[in-house]
């Protein structure tokens, strides 16, 4: 595992680099780069695997300008400019936000999208809010009594260091995610501009989407590129709760890429 | 220069379902616990108490706090200008204006000004940032809320001096192209301005802009430290020195006719500090309201109590400790000031030592379920028996220069 700084207009990035393979750019969830290194270390058997913290979590930096999820999806857009190869972007919960944020925009070098629990959209009314309010449920772990499910896994006792990760990571959430509350009303229109093959990844038990629609509904937004999967007995939190089983679906979802690929190249070759 | 006292009373609604039954008092306790006819009487005895407090030469603070039944005075304007028509000489104190929780600044500052202009000037601004549990209330983002209240109290003050208008604001918080506010303020250049800390770095920034500092019940010894603050604030940036009428302490203020009678009403207080611990800690603690790093230290010391924690004498009591202390210690403290009229201007007397001056007593008189008559002897006493007596031997003498404040500590 490597690590390295870049800076992109102000936005120091802290990344980790980890495993060898077709590049990926893990984009993380609200809790950071903290609670998930397994699955990364299992992405890490497949991949060559990018995982940056955003702005404003871990050591990176965040310049004052960047106040939306919209603006981490643009120093993410820099950021995919510099990677080489054709990349699969893989992003969890907020990460998965981000991710399609910058898939509106972006297709060049982009292969696949892995939206694992995306967050970003509102598909219920004016009444009828999508996402738990975890601050009337109580954040998080800080506490030290997981209301949620998904924060099954994560002992209560933290050591000073993931304290203090998680408190400047609820602090990025509240900064991004407060108004509108974890999404973006006109997200859901861009979403078709997205035009890479994309799977949308969920749990089961997922208690913090409220709509039993939602991951479906994300994925037809976007095109009929895009799939949606379920993993059973899973909560929100599926890189935490079980990375082994989501390192799995993404390996199958690239390898029909990879093989798709290769059947275009054969007819492009065959064509010649 | 005379010495100020300030009626303060939150207008609490106090008829909740006791703590068993109902472990929270805020943000999410449905509003069919509030009976809109007991509303109504509490709203007549709190505002019969501010017009007895006009009456009797006293000044008068409200304050606003939201979805909670601590505090029913949901919006200060409104009190501010039912006061302003039904006072004729009380300076009417708001302590004041959640600035980052109200999204429109320009709205505060024609607030205020109308208040003032209604009042004939009486009008004294308070600008807060709120507290942490009305963040889920106002839905008012808990991140840049430092940022957010500077740059609103900025725009404020210049919509009230600015008599050349219209003029334009593009800041990083709040954006207006036509700021040209009616009614302006009635005094000039505007109404004084009030700000509450708790802490000794925040009354530096206080005393660099000329605003008044007010700290509210956190002892004798932290408020001497913040209004030390201000004072070596001022001395550094060779402004001249502070006036009394620059600070402002609220405590817990009941003038009984005897020591005993007082303590045994001043006993209320417990019942509205805990109701004050009802409040879910998901609600007092939202991330981006304090440093990280301060944040994650207040969790990780929680196995460790007593071994990091300092002792009393260095930091404020915790609401806990308020709840659960004898009233003689609160008092030797500073967070109460109760007993007969002589033995509450002795603590008076002790306390402006004690912080090196003020001018201010932001006097929380009424808590709980304490009546209107109770209140109203209590302001009596303290208006005729007290004050008086203090003005004259004490706070006149030394704001002349002509008494040497001998602290008790």
């Amino acid at each position: 595992m490597r690590k390295r700084f870049d800076d992109l207009g102000g936005a120091t990035l802290e990344i980790t680099e980890s495993g060898s393979g077709d590049p990926l750019l893990f984009l993380h969830g609200e809790d950071g780069l903290e609670f998930c290194r397994s699955f990364i270390e299992g992405l890490s058997d497949h991949f060559s695997v990018v995982a940056p913290h955003h702005p404003g979590w871990g050591s990176s930096v965040r310049p004052r300008y960047v106040t939306t999820v919209r603006d981490i999806s643009d120093v993410y857009d820099e950021f995919l400019e510099n990677m080489q190869g054709r990349v699969l972007v893989v992003g969890v919960s907020l990460g998965a936000w981000i991710a399609a944020e910058l898939m509106c925009r972006r297709r060049e070098s982009v292969v696949g999208l892995v939206l694992i629990s995306p967050i970003g959209i509102k598909v219920g009314n004016r009444e009828q809010r999508d996402f738990e309010d975890i601050y009337v449920e109580g954040v998080s772990r800080l506490a030290s009594q997981p209301s949620l499910p998904e924060a099954k896994g994560r002992g209560p006792s933290l050591s000073d260091a993931e304290l203090l990760h998680l408190a400047m990571a609820e602090e990025s959430v509240a900064r991004f995610c407060w108004e509108p509350y974890m999404h973006d009303p006109k997200l859901r229109y861009r979403l078709r501009r997205i035009k890479v093959p994309t799977t949308v990844i969920s749990g089961s038990e997922d208690r913090f989407v409220l709509n039993d629609t939602y991951f479906d509904q994300f994925a037809s937004l976007i095109g009929s590129h895009a799939q949606s999967q379920v993993i059973d007995g899973v909560g929100h939190k599926i890189d935490e709760e079980a990375p082994e089983a989501l390192v799995k679906r993404i390996a199958e979802f690239n390898a029909v890429l990879v093989g798709a690929r290769e059947t275009e190249d054969l007819r492009i070759e065959q064509a010649q | 220069m005379t010495f100020r006292a300030w009626v303060f009373t939150e207008m609490p609604y106090p008829y909740l379902p006791p703590a068993e039954m109902l472990p929270v008092n805020r943000t999410v306790v449905p509003n069919r616990f509030y009976d809109p006819d007991t509303g109504y009487q509490l709203y007549k005895n709190y505002y019969d108490i501010y017009s007895a407090a006009d009456s009797l030469g006293l000044d008068i603070m409200v304050n606003e706090h939201h979805s909670t039944a601590t505090c029913t005075n949901s919006v200060v304007p409104l009190s501010m200008a039912i006061i302003a028509r039904e006072t004729s000489s009380a300076r009417i104190l708001a302590l004041g204006n959640p600035l980052s929780n109200r999204r429109d600044p320009v709205r505060i500052a024609e607030e205020m000004a109308t208040v003032d202009v209604i009042s004939q000037g009486r009008a004294e601004v308070g600008f807060v940032r709120g507290v942490p549990m009305e963040h889920s209330a106002t839905n008012s983002s808990p991140v840049d809320t430092k940022e957010r209240f500077w740059e609103a109290a900025d725009l404020i003050v210049k919509a009230w001096t600015t008599h050349d208008g219209p003029f334009s604001w593009e800041g990083e918080y709040f954006h207006h192209r036509q700021v040209n506010i009616w009614p302006r303020p009635y005094q000039q250049p505007h109404p004084p301005v009030w700000v509450p800390t708790l802490s000794a770095q925040s009354a530096g920034e206080l005393a660099a802009r000329g605003f008044n500092v007010a700290t509210l019940g956190n002892g004798t010894q932290q408020c001497g430290l913040i209004f030390d603050a201000y004072r070596s604030k001022c001395e550094e940036l060779n402004l001249a020195s502070p006036r009394p009428e620059q600070f402002g302490y609220s405590p817990f203020v009941f003038v009984g006719d005897t020591d005993e009678r007082a303590k045994q009403e001043v006993e209320k207080i417990r019942r509205w500090v805990i109701e004050l611990l009802r409040t879910p800690k998901q609600f007092s603690d939202v991330p981006g309201l304090v440093d990280a790093r301060a944040r994650a230290q207040s969790v990780s010391g929680q196995g460790s109590v007593g071994k990091s924690e300092p002792s009393h004498a260095d930091r404020p009591l915790s609401l806990y400790e308020m709840a659960y202390a004898p009233i003689d210690e609160l008092i030797r403290l500073g967070y109460v000031m109760a007993g007969n009229p002589d033995t509450v201007f002795e603590q008076l007397k002790s306390f402006h030592d004690s912080v090196g001056g003020f001018g201010n007593l932001l006097a929380m008189m009424q808590y709980s379920t304490m009546s209107v008559e109770s209140v109203h002897q209590s302001m009596e006493r303290l208006a005729n028996d007290v004050l008086p007596r203090f003005n004259s031997e004490v706070f006149e003498p030394s704001a002349r220069g002509d008494r040497e404040m001998v602290s008790a500590n």
